[in-house]
């Protein structure tokens, strides 16, 4: 049986995954919002259009590296 | 490969009586990248002047387009004698005009008549003698949207005739009734939607006639057409070659002209340029001047790599081409695409069945771009594979006890192992920037902008792995190094190359939500099979549902962050592109 201790850690660990996905999706609605009526005018823009809608991506990468550690923060205390 | 075809740049002058030959040699020899001239104020020279068939080619062009485009005629011309042809095309584009025009008054014609022919009713089932005044009668006749039945009628009158026929979906009557009870019926009719159609005579016979002979008139137009539409192949081929004339006849707009004399600056490919003179002077009787330049300021760009690499141009070309001092990164994309992609797909069962899958699309579509894709990722699928060794995974499964690295288990390892990779490629990308700056600027501007930032990564690392104070050192020198080579702005960029090396965690990180997605199928369709031979079936379904929609996703995002690390974190290191593609002269370019 898991203790108290352990689902807080969980918590804490969603938090740092679910805030960044969060706020990588919010920017990347910006960017691809703009991006695609950029497309729109010029289809030629479809490489440059992507690298800005995916640039935000790293965000959640961070918020799983920073998961990661908390979890194996947790393991050594 | 990696450096782009050598281009020289070249000038011909010739007297302008050979003017027409020049282009004619430059339009077969399909070398010459042109470079338009831009007249400036006080220039002698002026911008050449198109040949005077321009015009005509041109209004022909468009009218062969136009019916092209009406017969929707597919397929590809090729050269044939075009004297004469602006003439006839004008001609049997008039021809079609009119044939549509005259069409279009028969339509209407023929709809006219039929909105009259409508009321057979009152021909075939009444006599027409018998709707005229009467003294103690009404008659409605007309249509209504509810059938009538005679009960109704009696309730609301006595005496009546009634006279009903269904034609075209339509329920007619003619009503014959006491016109004492007129209101009564009127009601009743009412109610059954019924709408008053006025008695004209008609004389159908005549209608008949005049409609037999505007269909038969509509019949020979379409002969017409057909016969237009006949002639595809010559429309093809005229279009085709009409297309090219006109290009030869505007093509003096790109030179330089005085009264009696013409310039023409351009790029030929290094090696065809002996050729490419020989051809030249043969066809002009050696009386014209060629000059060679060394300078290789904005030469276009022709992407030079063997036909195994040349698939993964692709990327360039859906990007920006690298200038014509560039490095071309295709050749080192072919290793590192399939190696981003196959780490993070990294399974046998989905790696083999992209396989399968590509080679189906590589052998069913034949568009140039489709062809390289599906090349790309057949490579890709065949990383996807290997990996899958390594990892020891089937859909998900481990299939291996001990695999070389466990994506579930060895979580701090994998991240540890793709931090690595990520560093690797970063410093290729330094080292590519290096050469591109050292081609380029020279060795110092080289040292300053992009050696900096291996010296400040050796910095780091010493720091961080042997001695702090003499780690601490060599970052600074790397520090002042890139300071002097970029400026302030290579100082707010500092931060970027701890993201940049952590954005590569995401080789792992899209496969482990690949992963624990596989495992999610395969644990329900577990589940279903306890429940006797109904969860067969529900098992069957929901492997091949959820399977199907993980290897979409498990394409589409290695696929897409495979590309991403290439484009955001690689290229930024060394690429600076915006080359303008070689586009010889004679080449036609894609619509």
């Amino acid at each position: 049986m898991a203790d108290i201790n352990t689902g807080l850690i969980a918590i804490g660990a969603s938090i740092a995954m679910a805030a960044s996905a969060l706020a990588a999706a919010w920017a990347e609605k910006e960017i691809g919002t703009a991006a695609v009526g950029a497309l729109a005018e010029k289809e030629q823009l479809f490489g440059k259009a992507l690298i800005l809608t995916v640039i935000p991506e790293t965000i959640v990468i961070f918020g799983l590296v920073v998961a990661i550690l908390i979890i194996g923060m947790a393991g050594k205390a | 490969m990696l450096k782009a075809v050598e281009m020289q740049k070249v000038r011909v002058t010739g007297p302008k009586l050979f003017l027409r030959e020049v282009i004619q040699a430059l339009h077969t020899a399909k070398l010459m990248h042109l470079i338009s001239y831009e007249k400036k104020d006080q220039d002698y020279f002026n911008i050449g002047s198109p040949f005077s068939e321009a015009t005509d080619y041109s209004n022909a062009v468009i009218e062969t387009r136009s019916l092209i485009d009406f017969f929707k005629i597919k397929g590809t011309g090729k050269t044939i004698n075009i004297e004469n042809a602006a003439g006839k095309i004008h001609t049997l584009h008039k021809e079609f005009q009119n044939t549509l025009k005259i069409q279009k008054e028969i339509k209407d014609t023929i709809k006219e008549l039929e909105g009259k022919n409508t009321n057979q009713f009152f021909e075939t089932e009444i006599n027409q003698k018998i709707i005229t005044q009467y003294k103690n009668l009404d008659i409605f006749l007309g249509t209504i949207q509810k059938p009538l039945d005679k009960k109704q009628i009696e309730k609301s009158t006595a005496k009546f005739e009634l006279i009903e026929k269904t034609i075209d979906k339509k329920n007619w009557i003619a009503l014959f009734a006491d016109k004492k009870s007129k209101e009564n019926i009127q009601t009743l009719l009412r109610e059954h939607g019924f709408s008053e159609v006025k008695y004209v005579h008609i004389d159908f016979k005549q209608i008949e006639k005049e409609l037999n002979t505007a269909k038969k008139q509509l019949e020979e137009t379409e002969h017409t057409l057909k016969q237009i539409e006949n002639e595809k192949q010559w429309l093809l081929d005229i279009e085709y070659t009409l297309s090219q004339e006109i290009e030869k006849a505007e093509v003096p707009l790109h030179f330089a002209t005085s009264k009696n004399s013409f310039i023409i600056h351009g790029w030929i490919p290094a090696k065809q340029l002996t050729e490419f003179k020989k051809k030249l002077n043969t066809k002009t009787m050696e009386k014209i001047y060629f000059e060679e330049f060394k300078d290789t300021e904005n030469a276009p760009v022709q992407l030079n790599n063997p036909k195994a690499i040349s698939p993964f141009e692709f990327f360039l070309n859906l990007y920006t081409l690298p200038k014509y001092y560039e490095l071309d990164p295709s050749a080192l994309m072919a290793f590192t695409f399939p190696f981003f992609f196959g780490f993070m797909l990294g399974d046998v069962g989905y790696g083999v069945i992209a396989l399968i899958l590509f080679q189906i699309v590589k052998r069913k579509f034949k568009d140039l771009q489709v062809q390289a894709i599906a090349n790309i990722l057949t490579l890709a699928s065949i990383a996807s594979i290997i990996f899958g060794f390594v990892f020891g995974e089937v859909f998900g499964e481990e299939f291996i006890e001990h695999p070389l690295l466990n994506r579930v288990h060895d979580i701090n390892t994998m991240l540890l192992v793709t931090i690595a990779v990520g560093i690797i490629h970063l410093n290729l990308g330094f080292i590519l920037g290096f050469y591109n700056k050292l081609k380029h600027h020279g060795f110092k501007h080289a040292l300053l902008e992009k050696g900096s930032w291996i010296i400040i990564e050796i910095g780091i690392a010493t720091a961080l792995l042997a001695n702090q104070t003499v780690g601490a050192i060599i970052a600074v020198i790397g520090l002042i190094m890139l300071y002097k080579g970029e400026g302030f702005r290579g100082m707010i960029e500092l931060p970027a190359l701890l993201s940049n090396i952590l954005s590569y965690a995401r080789l792992f990180a899209i496969g482990l939500a690949s992963v624990q997605l596989a495992l999610i199928v395969n644990m329900l369709a577990g589940q279903a099979l306890g429940l006797g031979i109904i969860g067969y079936v529900l098992a069957a379904f929901v492997i091949l549902i959820g399977h199907g929609l993980n290897l979409f996703l498990g394409l589409l995002g290695p696929f897409i962050q495979s590309l991403r690390l290439h484009y955001v974190e690689w290229f930024s290191k060394f690429f600076e592109g915006g080359g303008e593609p070689y586009k010889p002269f004679g080449i036609k370019e894609k619509a």
